[in-house]
């Protein structure tokens, strides 16, 4: 009951600062994370050595690792956790369901189609990407199609739209599976798939940068207006709100941001679905507070399993695997302790 | 404020005649009209069409001489504030939060409330008497609590008209008559209001204005106490009625139901 007052305006500003500071903080360190030892102190100087000048006191090799291996390593993990719960967020607002996840109109089946049949036309990894973000277009592209020639309740038609074609391709996926050569592309197509940021370069980063970028600003500028589709479909019409132009303004920014994120790192789960949970406990259900610090949340938490991916052990953990088996049981210890239902 | 309806038609489907057809009324500030009509008969339907969330296929609609059907949703919701049935809560927002809502049509698609917004959804919940309220979640009050917050947000929005839809269907019957005690006080600082009904008893008690609907069509318009008789309740529900007036210094009329024989 309290919980509101306690987390009121200044503090959702405050919890924002201190989320923020966590993942300057996290940043830094993940540079410091890896087989070639390096010292915080270095890293901020490599990283500011780029835009002012300082003179060189470190290998050369030290700004190799730090500019091209390590950073579009941790830009991209950021990069994805921000939009996935971002994604997932926004659509968790659009649904006034907060058991939604951000494929829940079918983009992870797509991209995963696409990837699939990218793999087995023996594509490079560009090829993959690409694929993979036209078919998470596409496959959310026919559900809203679907969903329009349904009448009755938008967003009801929507989800079931969703769902229908997201079990589509998720057939076709298998089929691509079952046809594939066991030897070398049926494991390729399974590893896309349990998620994984090891292959992203800095060519695919800039790639789904603007997408993702356009996508997030878009969302983060009209998030007012998710306290007012909350309300429901036919009280945010008689509000003023032209909520057909709405949806549709957050399905392209969340596909946009969630294909994009998707095609880089493959499918990774929970991310969406957790985050805006953790975010809500923290800053409360008002969209306001609540997207920027669930955008942040996502990053950083991204990051942080991340680091845990690629360290723990001596071969990489997908990405995917491990959001899941960290996120379910802190998901279910935050239920259990918050005691707020769906909050 | 000037609200005209003329000759108003709506029907679900082309090829059947459901719906509504030649509904035609006008209200004017400060005058509160219940519209009364079994189950089925449009009520709903039309309310919706009388703020524009669902089209009109024929007749007109202005306020203040503007045809609604012209309107973009946005002018209309600054004009015209809808309460619906039942609302349903999908997050726990704080109730200034929900009222706050209610400013949606006045700010753009990119803004979002400031100070102003929230001095005029706190004087809403202030006048609603909930100020108790403020920073509760919504979801974990009472529904006579949450139905107040409702009319909060229809104040905030700051509307010139405003339409009840069976306003007092969830509520108990002591909430019944503090709602609609509140509606004879928001139509004396000029509100109208038009509100749908099952009870012609409420009917008269707060209105103005009475409009008995059955199968799409107004049956009769009036004055409570002109329209609200025997014959015309056993036309509209089939059942047979009293229209009794109380003495003994009440000086009200009610309705008694004799039965359906």
């Amino acid at each position: 009951m309290g919980r509101i007052s306690r987390w009121g305006k200044l503090n959702g500003v405050s919890t924002f600062a201190v989320i923020l500071i966590i993942l300057a903080v996290l940043f830094i360190f993940s540079f410091v994370l890896g087989r070639y030892p390096i010292s915080p102190g270095n890293v901020i100087q490599i990283l500011f050595s780029h835009f002012i000048p300082i003179t060189h006191t470190w290998p050369d090799i030290m700004d190799t690792v730090v500019m091209n291996i390590r950073l579009p390593r941790i830009l991209a993990a950021m990069m994805v956790g921000a939009s996935l719960a971002l994604a997932g967020v926004s659509f968790q607002g659009l649904f006034r369901n907060p058991l939604v996840s951000p494929d829940i109109l079918g983009v992870s089946s797509g991209a995963g189609f696409g990837a699939a049949l990218a793999i087995l036309m023996n594509g490079n990894n560009a090829l993959i990407q690409l694929s993979a973000f036209c078919f998470a277009l596409l496959s959310v592209g026919i559900s809203y199609a679907v969903s329009r020639m349904v009448r009755g309740n938008a967003t009801l038609s929507l989800i079931l739209a969703g769902m229908a074609i997201a079990s589509l391709f998720s057939a076709f996926l298998s089929l691509m599976k079952y046809v594939a050569d066991p030897i070398d592309q049926l494991p390729a197509i399974t590893y896309w798939l349990m998620g994984s940021l090891a292959s992203v370069g800095s060519k695919g980063l800039a790639f789904a940068a603007g997408p993702i970028l356009l996508g997030m600003t878009i969302l983060i500028l009209i998030r007012w207006r998710f306290n007012v589709l909350a309300m429901g479909e036919e009280e945010a019409a008689a509000l003023g709100v032209n909520t057909g132009r709405l949806r549709l303004i957050i399905i392209v920014c969340c596909t946009m941001i969630t294909a994009s994120a998707v095609c880089i790192s493959g499918t990774i789960g929970w991310v969406g679905l957790v985050i805006p949970h953790i975010g809500r406990m923290l800053v409360g259900p008002n969209h306001k507070q609540l997207l920027p610090v669930s955008l942040v949340l996502g990053a950083t938490y991204l990051l942080f399993i991340d680091n845990i991916a690629r360290l723990v052990a001596s071969v990489e953990i997908p990405i995917g695997i491990l959001t899941a088996i960290v996120g379910a049981p802190f998901f279910i210890y935050l239920l259990n302790r918050s005691h707020r239902g769906w909050a | 404020m000037k609200y005209c309806v003329n000759k108003a038609e709506y029907h679900y489907d082309t090829t059947k005649t459901s719906g509504f057809k030649d509904i035609s009324f006008s209200l004017q500030d400060g005058e509160v009209m219940s519209i009364l009509g079994p189950n089925g008969c449009g009520k709903t339907t039309l309310l919706k069409c009388l703020n524009g969330l669902v089209k009109i296929h024929g007749g007109t609609i202005t306020i203040n001489s503007r045809d609604i059907s012209r309107m973009p949703q946005s002018d209309i919701a600054k004009s015209i504030g809808y309460v619906p049935q039942i609302h349903q809560p999908a997050f726990p927002f704080s109730v200034l939060d929900a009222v706050l809502v209610g400013r949606a049509p006045h700010l753009g698609m990119m803004e979002s409330p400031q100070a102003k917004d929230v001095k005029i959804a706190e004087e809403a919940i202030e006048r609603m008497g909930i100020a108790y309220l403020r920073d509760k979640p919504y979801t974990q009050i009472s529904g006579g609590e949450r139905q107040l917050v409702i009319f909060a947000r229809v104040l905030a929005q700051q509307p010139s008209l405003l339409l009840l839809d069976e306003p007092t269907s969830h509520l108990d019957f002591g909430n019944q008559i503090r709602l609609l005690e509140l509606v004879q006080k928001l139509a004396a600082t000029g509100l109208p209001i038009i509100m749908t009904s099952h009870f012609p008893d409420h009917a008269f008690l707060v209105s103005s204005k009475v409009a008995l609907m059955k199968k799409g069509e107004f049956l009769d318009i009036g004055t409570p106490d002109l329209v609200i008789n025997d014959s015309n309740l056993e036309r509209m529900y089939n059942i047979k009625v009293k229209v009794v007036s109380l003495d003994s210094g009440i000086n009200r009329k009610i309705c008694v139901p004799m039965g359906s024989g």
